[in-house]
C-alpha cells in the first residue's frame, strides 16, 4: 500500500458559504497500480492530485503516505516526503526555460546531493531510455510538445520515485504524441512504477488499471 | 551546483538584456562612486600615521578664550614642560612657514614651504632621510635639509649633499641631508628645513625661551608604553595649565594636547596653523554619501528583481516541486545577485582606473588605485559581497517563499505587501535624491554668498607684493618711487593683509575694562593710505594722516572694538586706550570689515600707525593691471635686483581660503547628480516593467476610448504620489543637516522655502520625464497588439 485517504474534506469559504472542493474522499492506492482520475471540469481532479502530491493541503480527514500520517506532519517533513518519493508530470510540461534538456533532467539530482558522476550516469540513462540523447543540449523552446513532455517525464523519473502523479499529461499534445506518452506510462507501470493520472479522455483512462470518477468533489464510483 | 546557479544567472542576464543593463549600469556607477569616495576617505584618515611614534606624539594647542584657538605655543614652553613632566620623552618645535629666497648653483627660487625645526626633528618624525646623518643634520646652525625635488631643482642630477645654498642673499648653508619628498599624507608639507639654532641667532623669543609670545608649533612625544587615555590626557593638560599659570599669572589660556594623527582632520577651528588641513565634517559627509549612493544602486536592483518576480515564479515553483529546499533557492538567488554585483565591481574597477586622474585633479589628491594591494583587494571583494548579499536578500527571501502550486499556475500576482515594499524603496531613493539636490542648492548658494559677500572693503583690483627681506632698508625709497608713477600711486603699506589675519594681543586696556576680561584684539599696522586704498568707510573721526603729524600714538578702531570697549560713536573719539602697554588716543572708528575667513565673526580690531610696513598693496586702475605689474617689476628690479619679483591678488587669496569648501561643493554636486541619475535609471526600469504589466489593461482602456494623455496620466499618477511623499520626508532632514553645516560659518545664508520648492519641482520633472518614455510608449501602442499578447 502506497497511500490511503480516509474521509478527506477540502473546502473554501465563499460569501459565508462553505464550498467543498473535495468531499469525503476515501480510497487506497497499492503499489504497482495505474489509476486514472476522471470527471468533468471543476470536479476536483487536479485538487485531489495536488493533495496526494502534498502540494496542497486539506481541511479534514486522514491521509497516510507510506504509512506516514501526512495530516500530522510538519510542512518541512512533508516536503521532504514528496521530494523523496513522488515525481510530477504536468499538462504544460513546466520545464525550466533557461535550462537545456540535459540540465532540466539533472536538476532534481542536484537537489538530492548526488555526486557529479552519479548524476552524469543517471541523466545519460534517462536520455538513452527516452531516445533524446541527440536533443540533450537543446532548450525547451526548441522542442515539440511531445518531446517536451518526454523530458518532463524523464525529469520526474530520474530520481526513481515510487509514485508518479500526472496531471493531464497528454492534454497539450496531438493524438499520436498522446498515444506515445500513454504507451510510455504503461511501460513504466509494467516496470513497477505506481502512476496516478488525471485525464479527460476515456481512451487514456483505459491504459490504467482502475478509474476513479469524481463529480463536485465526491467520488461517484471507484 | 553553484556552477548550475551561475549558469542560470548568466542566461537570465542575457535574456533580460534591458534590465541587466540597468542593474549592472546602476551598480557599477554606484560602486565606482563609493569606492572613489572611500579611497579619498582612506587617504584623508591616513595622515601622519606613517610616523612610528604617531600615537605618542601630540601638538600643543591653545584656547585663548573668546573663540580664539590657535595651533601655536610659546618658544620656551615645550622644553620647559619637559623639565617638569617626567612622562614627556622629547619635545620639538617648528617655526611657522617661512617664505625666503634661496640661491645655489646660480639658480634663484622663492621657496614657500620652509620651516625651522629643532635638531631632533628627524628623530621624532619619520621623514625618510636619503642622505646625511639623522642625528647631526640639524645640529649646526648652518646645516640645511632639502627634499629630493628641491635638490633636483637647484643641482640637477648632481649630488647635492655638502653643497652650499644661500638664503636671502646673505646667509649661507651647507646641505647636510637630503630628504625624500614629503608624503602627501603628512600635515607638514615642506621643501626645506632649517635648523632652529639658525633662527635662534636673531629671534628674541628663542634666545630668552619666552613663555608669553605664541609663535611656534610645539610637538611633545610621551614615553613609549605610556598609553594616553582621554583621562590621562586631561590630567596632563591640567598639569600643563597649572605650570603655565605659575609662569604667567596675568594671562591664563587653556592648553590642549592634540594627537598628531588628529591634526589633519581636527584643526579647522585652529588659527595660525599650517595650511592644507582637511575637515572631519567633510570626511563624515562623504562617508555617508558613499554609503547612500551604494544604497540607491542596491535599491534599484532589489526593486527590479522584486518587480520581475512573477517572471521567475514558475521557475521557483518548479524547482520546489522537483525537490529544491527553500534555503537552496535563497542560495541560488543570492549567488545570482552576487554574480551581478561582481560583474559591476569589475566594471567599476575599470572605471576607477580611468577616472582617478580626473578625480585627483578635482580633489587635489594623489590617490593611487593599487589593485595589487592586499587591503584594497580585500575591501573590494567585501564591497562586492556585501552589495550582492544586501541587494539580493529581499528578492531571494521573497521569491523563495512562493507556494509551488500557485507559482506554477501563474496565479501569482504581486501582492500588496510586495507593492508596499517596492514603493518604500522608491520613496527612499527619492528622499535621497531630494536631500542631495537641496544640499547642492544650499552649498551652491552659500559658496556664492561667500564669494560675493561685502567684506567691508573693495577686494577687486588689489594687487600686493609680499614681504621682501631685501627691500626692508629701502622702504622709503620704494615709497617715493611708487608715489611718482601714476599707475602705482594708489598704494598702501601694511603689516598684514585683511584676508587671514593672525595677529592678536590681550593686553589692551581701556577705561572701565573688566579686569578679568581676556578679549583678543587683532591688530594691523597701516599707513595713511590704508582706508582709501582698501576703500574702508570711516564712521567717525579720521584715519591716519600726514597732515596731523603725531599719529604715532593714535589708534583707529573698528566698530566691534568700539562696542567691546563699551563706547559709541559719540563718545569713542578722543578716548585714551593702551595697546600692548603703549598709551594712545582713539582718533577714528572704521566700519567693520572682515579680516579673517568668513567662518569667523568680525573681532575687535586695532589699527596702528606705522609709516613703513612690509607689504605693499596697490589698487590698480581698471584695465591697467598688466601695465601696473610691469611698472612694479621695474621699480622692484631697480631697487633690489637680487630678488625675483612676485605679486599676488587679494581677491585670489580670498578665494583660495575657501578652496576646501569649493572642492567639497564640486564633489558634492557631482555625486548628487550621479545619485539622482542612478535613481532615475531604476525608475526607468520600474516604469518599463509596470507599463508592461498593465499592457492589457491599457489596451482595453484604449479600445473603450481612453485618450493617450489620459493613459499617460494614469500611469504617471502613482509615481507622482511617491515622489511627493519623498519630498515631504526629505524636507525636514535636508533642512536640519544643511542648517548644521551652515552654522559653521559666522556669515551664512538662511535656508529658504524656495530651495525646497525648486528641488521638489526638479525632482518631479526629472522623475516624470524618466517614466514618460515608457508610459507614452505604452499609451500609443496599437491595442490590437497588446490584447493579442494574452
Amino acid at each position: 500500500m502506497i497511500l490511503q485517504i480516509k474521509n478527506l474534506f477540502k473546502w473554501v469559504n465563499s460569501g459565508g458559504n462553505r464550498v467543498f472542493l473535495l468531499n469525503d474522499i476515501d480510497f487506497t492506492v497499492n503499489e504497482g497500480e495505474f489509476i486514472s482520475i476522471m470527471g468533468p471540469s471543476g470536479s476536483g481532479k487536479t485538487t485531489l492530485l495536488n493533495v496526494i502530491g502534498m502540494l496542497d493541503d486539506f481541511n479534514e480527514g486522514e491521509y497516510a503516505f507510506l504509512n506516514e500520517p501526512v495530516h500530522t506532519l510538519k510542512e518541512k517533513y512533508r516536503a521532504n516526503l514528496y521530494k523523496e518519493y513522488i515525481g510530477f508530470v504536468f499538462q504544460s510540461y513546466h520545464l525550466i526555460d533557461e535550462l537545456t534538456v540535459y540540465e532540466n533532467i539533472e536538476t532534481p539530482l542536484l537537489y538530492k546531493k548526488h555526486s557529479a558522476s552519479e548524476r552524469k550516469a543517471l541523466v545519460a540513462d534517462m536520455l538513452d531510455r527516452f531516445n533524446i540523447v541527440g536533443k540533450k543540449d537543446l532548450f525547451p523552446s526548441q522542442l515539440s510538445g511531445g518531446q517536451q513532455q518526454l523530458v518532463g517525464i524523464a525529469r520526474a523519473l530520474v530520481s526513481s520515485p515510487k509514485l508518479i502523479l500526472a496531471d493531464e499529461p497528454t492534454g497539450n499534445l496531438n493524438s499520436t504524441q498522446g498515444t506515445e506518452i500513454m504507451e510510455l506510462f504503461k511501460q513504466l507501470n509494467k516496470e513497477g512504477v505506481t502512476i496516478i493520472q488525471v485525464t479527460h479522455s476515456e481512451s487514456n483512462a483505459t491504459y490504467g488499471s482502475r478509474t476513479i470518477r469524481l463529480k463536485d468533489g465526491m467520488i461517484v464510483n471507484n | 551546483m553553484i556552477r548550475n546557479y551561475f549558469k542560470i544567472a548568466w542566461r537570465n542576464l542575457i535574456k533580460n538584456k534591458g534590465f541587466s543593463l540597468i542593474n549592472i549600469g546602476g551598480l557599477s556607477i554606484g560602486m565606482s562612486c563609493s569606492i572613489l569616495i572611500l579611497l579619498w576617505v582612506l587617504d584623508e584618515t591616513s595622515y601622519d600615521k606613517f610616523h612610528t611614534n604617531a600615537n605618542q606624539i601630540y601638538r600643543l594647542t591653545v584656547d585663548a578664550g573668546s573663540d580664539f584657538k590657535a595651533a601655536v605655543s610659546p618658544a620656551g614652553m615645550a622644553s620647559g614642560l619637559q623639565d617638569i613632566i617626567p612622562e614627556i620623552e622629547s619635545t620639538m618645535r617648528l617655526s611657522p612657514p617661512i617664505t625666503a629666497l634661496f640661491e645655489a648653483n646660480n639658480l634663484k627660487f622663492e621657496e614657500q614651504h620652509v620651516f625651522c625645526a629643532d635638531a631632533n626633528f628627524l628623530e621624532m618624525f619619520n621623514f625618510s632621510l636619503l642622505k646625511g646623518h639623522l642625528k647631526t643634520a640639524l645640529q649646526n646652525p648652518n646645516g640645511i635639509l632639502i627634499t629630493t625635488t628641491t635638490a633636483r631643482k637647484y643641482f640637477g642630477s648632481e649630488d647635492a649633499l655638502g653643497k652650499i645654498i644661500r638664503k636671502d642673499n646673505k646667509d649661507t648653508f651647507t646641505i647636510t641631508g637630503i630628504l625624500a619628498d614629503t608624503p602627501s599624507n603628512s600635515h607638514l608639507q615642506f621643501d626645506i628645513i632649517l635648523p632652529m639654532s639658525y633662527l635662534a641667532k636673531t629671534d628674541k623669543n628663542l634666545i630668552k625661551n619666552t613663555w608669553n609670545n605664541f609663535g611656534f608649533y610645539s610637538y611633545i612625544q610621551f614615553n613609549r608604553g605610556h598609553k594616553l587615555s582621554s583621562e590621562a590626557r586631561t590630567n596632563l593638560e591640567d598639569e600643563i595649565n597649572q605650570i603655565y599659570a605659575s609662569k604667567s599669572p596675568e594671562f591664563q589660556p587653556k592648553f590642549q594636547l592634540q594627537p598628531l594623527t588628529d591634526i589633519h582632520l581636527h584643526s579647522s577651528n585652529l588659527q595660525i596653523d599650517v595650511s592644507g588641513h582637511g575637515n572631519i565634517q567633510y570626511v563624515n559627509i562623504f562617508i555617508i554619501i558613499a554609503f547612500i549612493i551604494l544604497l540607491v544602486a542596491c535599491i534599484n536592483f532589489m526593486n527590479l528583481a522584486t518587480a520581475q518576480s512573477f517572471r521567475r515564479a514558475k521557475e521557483v515553483g518548479l524547482r520546489k516541486v522537483i525537490g529544491a529546499k527553500r534555503n537552496q533557492l535563497i542560495f541560488q538567488f543570492l549567488s545570482e545577485s552576487i554574480l551581478i554585483s561582481f560583474i559591476s565591481l569589475f566594471i567599476a574597477v575599470c572605471v576607477i582606473y580611468l577616472v582617478t586622474p580626473a578625480f585627483n585633479n578635482l580633489t587635489e589628491k594623489q590617490i593611487v588605485f593599487q589593485l595589487l594591494d592586499n587591503k584594497i583587494w580585500l575591501n573590494l571583494i567585501l564591497i562586492g559581497l556585501i552589495t550582492g548579499l544586501f541587494s539580493g536578500s529581499y528578492p531571494a527571501l521573497f521569491l523563495s517563499g512562493f507556494k509551488p502550486i500557485k507559482a506554477i499556475k501563474g496565479r501569482l500576482r504581486s501582492g500588496h505587501e510586495n507593492l508596499l515594499f517596492r514603493n518604500g524603496l522608491v520613496i527612499t531613493q527619492f528622499v535621497v535624491s531630494v536631500f542631495l539636490l537641496v544640499g547642492t542648492v544650499v552649498v551652491y548658494k552659500q559658496l556664492n554668498f561667500i564669494k560675493d559677500k561685502d567684506l567691508g572693503f573693495d577686494k577687486s583690483n588689489l594687487l600686493y607684493i609680499p614681504e621682501k627681506d631685501g627691500i626692508y632698508n629701502k622702504r622709503s625709497a620704494l615709497k617715493t618711487v611708487l608715489q611718482q608713477n601714476p599707475l602705482t600711486s594708489d598704494f598702501s603699506m601694511v603689516s598684514d593683509l585683511p584676508t587671514n589675519l593672525i595677529t592678536g594681543a590681550v593686553n589692551v586696556e581701556w577705561e572701565g575694562k573688566d579686569p578679568n576680561s581676556k578679549i583678543i584684539f587683532p591688530r594691523i599696522d597701516i599707513d595713511e593710505n590704508f582706508t582709501s586704498v582698501f576703500q574702508i568707510e570711516t564712521l567717525r573721526g579720521r584715519s591716519f594722516s600726514k597732515a596731523f603729524g603725531t599719529d604715532a600714538s593714535n589708534y583707529v578702531i573698528n566698530e566691534k572694538a568700539m562696542k567691546v570697549m563699551g563706547m559709541n560713536l559719540e563718545t569713542a573719539i578722543g578716548k585714551n586706550i593702551s595697546f600692548q602697554d603703549k598709551k594712545g588716543t582713539i582718533i577714528g572708528v572704521v566700519k567693520d570689515f572682515n579680516f579673517k575667513p568668513l567662518q569667523y565673526a568680525i573681532e575687535p580690531l586695532i589699527l596702528r600707525f606705522r609709516e613703513k610696513n612690509n607689504i605693499v598693496v596697490v589698487r590698480t586702475q581698471p584695465g591697467k593691471t598688466e601695465a601696473t605689474i610691469k611698472a612694479l617689476k621695474e621699480i622692484y628690479g631697480n631697487l633690489n635686483p637680487a630678488f625675483p619679483f612676485a605679486y599676488n591678488f587679494v581677491d585670489k587669496d580670498l578665494e583660495n581660503q575657501y578652496r576646501g569648501e569649493q572642492q567639497m561643493g564640486t564633489v558634492f554636486n557631482l555625486f548628487a547628480i550621479l545619485a539622482i541619475f542612478i535613481s532615475c535609471i531604476g525608475l526607468y526600469g520600474l516604469s518599463a516593467f509596470i507599463a508592461e504589466q498593465r499592457i492589457k489593461e491599457i489596451g482595453i482602456r484604449k479600445v473603450l476610448g481612453a485618450s493617450i494623455f489620459g493613459l499617460v496620466n494614469m500611469l504617471s499618477k502613482d509615481f507622482f504620489k511617491l515622489v511627493l511623499t519623498a519630498l515631504f520626508i526629505a524636507t525636514p532632514i535636508a533642512w536640519y543637516v544643511m542648517d548644521t553645516w551652515l552654522q559653521d560659518f559666522a556669515y551664512h545664508i538662511n535656508i529658504r522655502w524656495w530651495m525646497f520648492a525648486l528641488s521638489g519641482i526638479a525632482i518631479v520633472v526629472i522623475a516624470l520625464t524618466t517614466i514618460s518614455f515608457q508610459t507614452i510608449k505604452a499609451a500609443i501602442t496599437n491595442p490590437i497588439k497588446s490584447l493579442k499578447t494574452e
